[in-house]
């Protein structure tokens, strides 16, 4: 494979160092090991020069140091789940491996506070909260393989962050390996640290302002009741009305989750979910919280189900009728998945109101562009996934797929939304941030690139199109 | 390049190419969960595979690692999206490298020479344990071949003082010679004169003296028990504990199965054909199976094994009937036990004297105090959710157990690193495995720790002897035999 | 510090762009002790670019405010050649907004003047406004709609979204509606140089790039001026109800505050006032009974479900064991309460309070530093007076109460103050935490460090600050770490 101008070229001299600080067996450099870590849940692909697990914020120094003197660029991986092509080295330099870093440093009920490290699985940190009545709120749907330290890096969602926020509101701190190897810490355990919210400012970078090595967590009070219910809907305007419905009547669910018909039926071919075939949208809701006042604020639900025209609205009673409310949005993906040799989800947000006309825009971009697409919504944050089906192996439609992915987000853009709600930019979107954000926004962007990194070696050609164009052709 | 690529591989591209990588396998995998490698877990296979199979790359020795990196468990087809079998896929690379770069004479010795043939593995067997008797076992471990014949005898030669006095078969063809006292005084009686096939052994039931009838919701059957090598050669009490245990609680006869290796080393190395013989060996062997209700064994991994002889043996005209046919009558104990009705349902038969608790008991009465003992169950892949689905009948029989408290352990269907030949390909994340294993069983307080197959069972031993842990690693119809026979045992 | 006077050019430049009505060659005004060269009112973004245009070109120093609330507030600028004002020296009735100026859930931002709402649309629970606009404009607008503003922070009829943005003020309600930094899904900012600069959106999530939102929120306008700020509404609660306890000290305040946090009630609100905080606002705590030396009052909010409220009620007081008395405010009052929280702030500088200090540490490690405060109390001559919002781990402390201070900002506090101070602080700080005196830091004489120790990561502050600044000129020195 032919190197691009520029790539990374990793000598044996920076090996031998980069072993020296790591340890021989936790450096991989030959080619077949190198293969297996030139993807993530992206559609590209990019070869690294190298490998490098670490163990330890000094660890994490020592490496990042030794590759700014050696001018080699590197990405911080955690379990390259990254659905924007985040993780992907395309300069072809280092990937710094945290998942070993995955140990709890701190469980501090009394200052609602948790310290992990960034490996760490995200539901791991909710099974460890879960005997002191806490948990982690941001619950991307890959929370059972992600890891915390990418969590951070995409300021990841999930189906509660409509009622609880998203990862950026659950992060108060972190420990940080700056692009030359120092280490600094970000906020605290404390609100309002004087100077600069860095932590805000770092959640959501994509990896490329530094390395979080310690992440102070924000944790909540498990809610003591939850009430779920399903909606079948015969047209998906009457569920989007009821979103907006249930919202403007001042509720706040847990959860506002939707599925259109394509998705049912996908369901239902492969699992029996109880959902009728032939109902083209699913709304699925869920209340937290006090259990007095559930049951009504349950049936007011249902009651604006009710006057949307729903056709049939199920209450779980008992905690297994929950989990078959659930069986279905969880097994969605698997069902989709099942239908079509390859997939793609899309990620964008629309204000809530605009949900209707947006699904009708996703369907025409699917006949535009040829292809099926099946729609998932976190339909209480104006969060589209629509998810669009091809086989990998053929490269129209890989094409196809990707164009269509930047069509969905421009039509998010046109309704006045954000071309990103969950998955960050990475290679996918750069094109894309151009939509929302002008020239002189993006040189403000580019200024918090240069800030933190001036010699563009944290995770190069990444979220900025400019950075994203240097490096374009490096990828297959 | 594609002319290098084996036929049968290029049949799996579309699977391999189906791979979302989105990663859902790498917490379920223990091997990842241990190296955090990604050539270890199944989306980095299955994207070697892919390079390989579309020529990005070649078949060469060094992509094996990744394949060999397998403990075949199946915990990350059960969360992928995709439904990729990474397990098959993973033996049919290992066929292909085998193919490729050949199996070493001595594989091949094994595979097609000595499992086959359980007189001769009987002979090699007794040869390793004299070794290590005379203080050789480093020079037949140095061999290698204990590992590659089966990698139970070299751990099982870790943990032993000695051979076991008799092997499995040839205790239960002569039980007149047993030193067992269960069958003490009986065994002139409860001989029955061989029925259909050369030989065969045929135990009939034994009545229950107290209750005064022989009678279980099985009487009336004959049940065909499937000798796994590990019971026969390492833990013959276990296999005698089962057919006793089939014996008493069944009502069911018991016919003693003239089988060999079911085969499963051979088909996880990649040696399809090896398997395939072995498998068809044992059709044979076994003969007319109308003569059972069900083929019996307390092993996970031969039942598991045996249940996928028709998958094996799928293009088999001649074959693949007649296993389906065995597959069908083929049952793991507890599913056996559970299946007919006997459960925990049925009274204990004695009062079961519990571990004391002295510290407590001291403080409290100035005595020792009986407390429940406390059993938990690990899971062998080949029996639980991913294989056979037996998930509910273990834990079902145990918690009926008198004097028990059962508890549930964390990740007990999670393998425990034994994996057929894995701790020869790579000891330290074998150890790594099981020391995690132990971690959790440790969680649990438990007193024993119960499971359903031989191979699990001494990597278990081992794990309690390298954690200096004092918990006592059974097979489930051992503590079944203990608990509602003590008056026999 | 002395007054620098204006190059001419500088003058008549800023008179022709944005016109010799909205300008003045002096000002009365101070900035934390610092008398600007002259004062200008940037009506719109027009005049905010042009202004900041003419900044960078005779390379003036910049200090922006909104209703001149906080101009006592951080560190004294290095220098102050301009002071920008998104909004007129007024009471808010001329600061009302006008009618949205699109129909109703439509977007489409026009420029307007700084003190106008941009974007109102209630159905999708978004507001974009100038920053300008008062915060008590913003929560009567969202209140039209049976919505609520999230913010509630001090002073709400002067206090300007951009100010309290740039400020990070908060109020009791942050508990439950989120920090500034969770409300604010978008802004735009004008650069020196007069670059305008948009960050965010107006969705909840929103991974677009790198969040400058939260990079301005609490920048105490180092970066740049906020021009303008969406933020996200939320729905009325069917029920507020709010109970307010004389505890007896401050550990059974701090023990029922940890068992009301550790419970699965959800508070809105649990604020807890020192005894002369208490007194301040006696009106409204009517009922509860003389404040006695040594004890505090805890007040604590329940909003949601009637039904759910009612339990949290009954709960609480049984939370709240040792109070002495305990009592449930009548709704009609509720409001009045808040108001009077709000207006603590004016109240103390009235009383003659010299200082304001805001202390954040971890929730468990308040009590320990607010317990330095009372034992402050016997050393200094008049007591320090603090209100804590405790489910956030911050409190607003008062120091300086005492005949030879009041208004007179040239007062010195006495040692035995700044000795408790510079206590509270160690404390504070050695728990993670920081204490910063906010407003009146003349007070402590020149040189002292309102901001305490440096932020840990001040390398990447500055190295931010001279991109965006790259002279130096916005708020030089006044925020943390002489940014």
């Amino acid at each position: 494979m032919a190197l691009a101008p520029g790539s990374v070229i990793v000598t044996e001299q920076l090996l031998q160092q980069l072993r020296g600080l790591v340890g021989h067996d936790n450096v991989l450099w030959r080619w077949v090991d190198l293969q297996t870590y030139e993807y993530d849940a992206y559609i590209e692909k990019a070869l690294p020069g190298a490998v490098v697990f670490v163990e330890s914020t000094e660890q994490v120094a020592g490496v990042v140091r030794a590759l700014h003197r050696a001018g080699v660029s590197f990405v911080p991986r955690g379990c390259g789940t990254n659905l924007s092509g985040g993780t992907l080295a395309v300069t072809g330099g280092v990937i710094i491996e945290m998942a070993r870093m995955n140990r709890v440093l701190d469980i501090d009920i009394d200052n609602e506070r948790m310290v992990v490290e960034p490996g760490m699985y995200n539901l791991d940190v909710s099974a460890l909260l879960d005997p002191f009545g806490y948990f982690f709120a941001p619950d991307p749907a890959s929370q059972k393989a992600c890891s915390l330290g990418g969590n951070v890096g995409e300021n990841a969602g999930g189906p509660h962050c409509f009622k609880y926020g998203v990862t950026s509101n659950h992060v108060v701190g972190l420990e940080v390996v700056l692009p030359d190897g120092e280490v600094a810490w970000f906020g605290g355990k404390a609100l309002d640290s004087p100077g600069l919210d860095l932590t805000g400012l770092f959640v959501g970078s994509e990896g490329t302002l530094g390395i979080a090595t310690k992440i102070i967590l924000r944790i909540v009070r498990k809610p003591e009741a939850v009430k779920t219910m399903l909606a079948v809907y015969d047209s998906i305007e009457d569920a989007g009305n009821t979103v907006s419905a249930i919202v403007a009547a001042g509720m706040v669910p847990a959860t506002l989750e939707m599925m259109d018909g394509f998705v049912i039926r996908a369901v239902q071919d492969t699992m029996d979910a109880g959902i009728p075939a032939d109902a083209a949208a699913v709304l699925i809701l869920e209340l937290d919280g006090l259990a007095d006042g559930m049951e009504e604020q349950a049936e007011t639900m249902a009651e604006l189900c009710r006057a949307n025209n729903v056709r049939e609205v199920r209450v779980a009673a008992t905690e297994e009728e929950r989990e078959a409310l659930w069986k279905g949005r969880k097994g969605a993906f698997g069902a989709v998945t099942r239908l079509t040799q390859n997939y793609m989800v899309a990620d964008g947000c629309v204000p809530r109101t605009c949900l209707p006309e947006t699904i009708r825009g996703v369907a025409e971009i699917g006949r535009r562009r040829d292809l099926q697409v099946a729609n998932m919504f976190h339909a209480g944050d104006g969060n589209l996934h629509p998810l669009f089906l091809f086989d990998d192996r053929d490269p129209g439609a890989r094409e196809r797929v990707l164009a269509a992915g930047l069509d969905v987000l421009r039509l998010c853009a046109d309704m006045g939304g954000s071309v990103s709600g969950e998955h960050g930019i990475g290679l996918e979107k750069a094109s894309a941030m151009t939509m929302a954000f002008s020239e002189s926004d993006m040189r403000a962007q580019e200024w918090i690139k240069d800030s933190f990194d001036p010699d563009d070696l944290c995770n190069p050609g990444k979220v900025l199109p400019s950075r994203v164009a240097r490096w374009a052709g490096t990828t297959r | 390049m594609d002319s290098e690529i084996p036929a049968g591989l290029l049949a799996l591209h579309e699977q391999v190419a189906k791979c979302g990588k989105c990663g859902f396998c790498q917490p379920a995998c223990p091997i990842y969960r241990t190296t955090y490698r990604e050539g270890h877990v199944a989306r980095g296979k299955h994207a070697l595979m892919r390079n390989i199979i579309e020529g990005e790359t070649v078949l060469q020795p060094d992509l094996r690692d990744a394949f060999d990196n397998c403990l075949l468990c199946r915990a990350c087809t059960d969360s992928c999206f995709s439904d990729l079998r990474t397990d098959r896929l993973v033996v049919a690379f290992r066929e292909a490298y085998a193919g490729r770069f050949g199996r070493s004479t001595l594989q091949r010795a094994i595979f097609r020479g000595l499992l086959p043939y359980p007189r001769r593995m009987k002979a090699l067997v007794r040869v390793a344990w004299i070794a290590r008797a005379a203080g050789l076992d480093g020079v037949a471990a140095r061999l290698g071949l204990l590992d590659m014949v089966n990698p139970k005898l070299r751990k099982a030669l870790e943990l032993r003082e000695g051979a076991p006095g008799m092997f499995l078969r040839e205790r239960l063809s002569r039980p007149a010679a047993n030193g067992k006292g269960w069958r003490r005084g009986r065994a002139a009686t409860n001989r029955e004169e061989v029925r259909g096939r050369r030989g065969a052994t045929v135990l009939p039931p034994i009545p229950e003296s107290r209750s005064g009838s022989g009678d279980g919701p099985g009487t009336g059957m004959r049940v065909g028990y499937w000798i796994s090598c590990g019971y026969n050669y390492m833990l013959p009490e276990v296999g005698e504990a089962t057919v006793d245990v089939l014996r008493r609680r069944t009502g069911a006869s018991v016919e003693i199965l003239e089988n060999s290796c079911c085969g499963l080393p051979a088909y996880g190395y990649g040696d399809l054909a090896g398997a395939r013989s072995l498998a068809r060996r044992n059709i044979e062997t076994l003969g007319d199976l109308s003569r059972f209700d069900a083929v019996v064994s307390e092993c996970g991994s031969c039942s598991g094994h045996l249940k996928e002889y028709p998958e094996l043996l799928a293009g088999d005209r001649e074959f693949a009937p007649r296993s389906r046919r065995l597959a069908a009558k083929v049952r793991s104990f507890s599913e056996f036990l559970v299946e007919i009705g006997v459960s925990g349902s049925q009274t204990p038969r004695a009062a079961v004297p519990g571990p004391t608790d002295r510290a407590a008991g001291d403080a409290a009465q100035g005595g020792p105090v009986v407390r429940p003992l406390v059993v938990t169950f690990h899971e062998p892949c080949h029996l639980g959710g991913r294989f056979q689905g037996v998930v509910r009948q273990p834990r079902e029989l145990l918690r009926a157990l008198p004097g028990v408290e059962f508890r549930e352990l964390r990740d007990a269907d999670s393998c425990c690193g034994a994996a057929g030949s894995y701790n020869m390909v790579n000891p330290a994340v074998s150890g790594a495995i099981l020391a995690r294993k132990m971690e959790n069983v440790a969680a649990t307080g438990a007193d024993v720790l119960v499971t359903e197959c031989p191979s699990c069972m001494l990597q278990l031993s081992l794990g309690a002897k390298r954690a200096g842990s004092n918990v006592r690693v059974v097979g489930i119809s051992e503590l079944i035999a203990e608990l509602q026979h003590p008056a026999s045992r | 510090m002395s007054r620098r006077e204006l190059p001419d050019d500088a003058l008549s430049a800023l008179e022709r762009l944005i016109g010799p009505a909205n300008q003045r060659e002096s000002s009365d005004l101070l900035v934390a002790g610092v008398r600007p060269g002259a004062e200008v009112l940037t009506e719109d973004i027009r005049h905010l670019e042009d202004a900041l245009k003419v900044a960078a070109e005779f390379d003036l120093a910049v200090c922006p405010t909104g209703g001149s609330t906080k101009l006592g507030w951080g560190a004294p600028p290095r220098a102050c050649d301009l002071l920008l004002r998104t909004a007129p020296l007024r009471e808010r009735s001329t600061l009302a907004p006008g009618p949205p100026s699109k129909p109703r859930g439509h977007s489409m931002p026009v420029p307007g003047t700084l003190a106008a709402i941009t974007e109102y649309d209630p159905d999708n629970l978004v507001v974009t406004a100038g920053a300008g606009v008062t915060v008590a404009a913003l929560r009567d607008l969202a209140a039209s709609d049976g919505l609520v503003f999230p913010l509630d922070p001090p002073s709400p009829d002067t206090s300007t979204l951009g100010g309290v943005l740039s400020t990070n003020d908060h109020g009791p309600h942050r508990l439950v509606h989120g920090s500034l930094r969770d409300v604010v899904l978008g802004l735009t900012a004008v650069l020196v140089g007069g670059e305008r600069v948009r960050a965010g959106g107006r969705t909840i999530k929103n991974v677009t790039g790198y969040d400058l939102t939260r990079l301005f929120v609490g920048s105490f306008g180092s970066l740049g001026v906020v021009s303008e700020a969406t933020v996200r509404l939320l729905p009325r609660p069917a029920c507020e109800q709010v109970v307010v306890a004389s505890m007896p000290d401050l550990n059974a305040a701090a023990e029922a505050v940890r068992r009301l946090l550790r419970s699965q009630l959800i508070p809105a609100a649990v604020e807890v006032l020192s005894v002369e905080s208490g007194r301040m606002m006696e009106s409204d705590l009517a009922g509860v009974g003389p404040p006695a030396a040594g004890s505090c009052f805890l007040i604590v909010a329940f909003e949601g479900h009637p039904v759910a409220v009612e339990r949290e009620v009954r709960d609480m007081v049984r939370m709240v064991g040792e109070a002495r008395s305990l009592v449930l405010i009548d709704p009609e009052d509720v409001a009045g309460l808040w108001s009077a929280l709000s207006r603590q702030r004016e109240s103390a500088r009235s009383l003659g309070y010299a200082v304001e200090l805001k202390l954040s540490v971890p929730l468990s490690d308040l009590w320990d530093v607010l317990d330095l405060a009372r034992s402050g109390r016997e050393a200094t001559d008049e007591g320090p007076m603090w209100t804590a919002s405790a489910g956030s781990g911050t409190a607003r402390v008062w120091l300086g109460c005492s005949s030879t201070l009041g208004s007179d900002t040239s007062g010195t506090l006495p040692a035995e103050s700044v000795a408790l101070l510079l206590a509270m602080r160690a404390a504070a700080e050695r728990k993670g935490g920081s204490l910063v005196v906010v407003d009146g830091g003349q007070a402590l004489g020149a040189g002292f460090g309102v901001w305490g120790s440096d932020p840990d990561a001040l390398a990447v502050m500055s190295a931010l600050k001279s991109k965006f600044d790259p002279r130096g000129q916005m708020n030089p020195g006044r925020c943390a770490g002489g940014l």
